[in-house]
């Protein structure tokens, strides 16, 4: 009984997220493809997933995934037959060009507890609160990655600091969604 | 040289796992491989152990992202270490052994670990760092104390 009742449970969640990328689908005309998590890295240094897709459907390395929520978590940088591996945002190795507000651009980087944007001169007129956005190759909506949580300029320094809320906080995935 | 023990080969294998599928996600900063690299580094005879740490070592890397095989090298130099320190204790008393010189070692292999990848990354985040000995300390504990070692002068058993 109790096994049934928490399967019942999964699969409304699991309907309910389904529902949640339908939406987030037909809201920004994105061509969606839902794949499951295989595996996590073994490291806490690293932060990637191993996804149960490859070539054999098409995936590609650079596509971006997003949650349910189409929130920006990570892309792909390895693609095998029949997995790939996918790089979250907090992964000390994920870079990706951003946009900053409605001018600014910089670079993404993440550094486990979070992310940072590097390249962002002192004079670019930014500030807490700014969302911070992607866009994908094939569609010209906007990702959602975050928004700017803290500011630190330098007295010396070209660029400024900036500290980055990401948009999916989740720590735990057990389905995710590719851009294509 | 001792055999080992197959319900240390289960234990491996569980941690394994656990790395792998990580129940609680990455709210959780500990790698529990690892802690078994350090548990049978101080319980068991250097050549299992040693040999242990190396397929460890070598599944990690499989399954982690670059192209450095880091856990190979490291492992077996954190078993080799604490094997090697552990022994000039031989003769003093076990409960001193157990509550210091192994808490000791644990906590200087957490540090060098600590220390490699964070060179290997390039970041310094001192409050990671503490979440990640916290949780591993305590983790350890628990691995220590299910399979049964040092339970005469652990003090979970004095309070039953």
């Amino acid at each position: 009984m109790r096994i049934k009742i928490k399967e019942s449970q999964q699969l409304e969640k699991e309907n309910e997220d389904l529902k949640k990328a339908l939406n987030f689908k037909s809201d920004k005309e994105f061509d969606l493809i839902g794949v499951g998590v295989l595996s996590f890295s073994p490291s806490s240094w690293q932060r990637h997933l191993l996804i149960n897709a490859g070539t054999d459907i098409g995936l590609e390395k650079g596509l971006l995934a997003v949650d349910q929520e189409g929130k920006l978590i990570g892309k792909i940088t390895e693609v095998k037959k029949t997995f790939s591996h996918l790089l979250l945002v907090n992964d000390p190795n994920f870079n990706l060009s951003v946009f900053v507000g409605e001018l600014g651009s910089g670079l993404l980087k993440g550094n486990l507890t979070g992310a940072k944007i590097l390249y962002i001169e002192e004079d670019e007129a930014i500030k807490k609160g700014d969302r911070v956005w992607v866009r994908a190759s094939s569609s010209p909506s906007a990702i959602e990655v975050g928004k700017v949580k803290r500011i630190r300029k330098g007295t010396n320094q070209l660029f400024c600091d900036i500290t980055v809320e990401l948009a999916s906080e989740g720590a735990f995935f057990d389905k995710v969604f590719i851009l294509k | 040289m001792k055999g080992l023990n197959p319900k240390i080969i289960m234990l491996f294998i569980s941690l394994f796992l656990l790395d792998l599928i990580r129940p609680f996600g990455y709210s959780l900063a500990v790698e529990f491989v690892f802690l078994g690299v350090i548990f049978v580094s101080l319980n068991e005879d250097l050549l299992p152990a040693l040999l242990i740490s190396v397929i460890l070592g070598l599944l990690c890397d499989s399954f982690n992202s670059g192209t450095k095989p880091l856990n190979l090298v490291e492992f077996p130099l954190i078993c080799l270490l604490n094997h090697h320190l552990f022994s000039y204790f031989g003769l003093v008393n076990k409960k001193i052994r157990v509550l210091i010189v192994k808490n000791s070692l644990l906590l200087l292999a957490l540090i060098v670990h600590i220390i490699i990848n964070s060179i290997h990354s390039g970041l310094i985040l001192p409050l990671f760092w503490i979440k990640f000995i916290m949780q591993s300390i305590l983790i350890y504990s628990l691995i220590n104390y299910s399979l049964g070692k040092d339970r005469d002068v652990c003090p979970l058993r004095v309070a039953q």
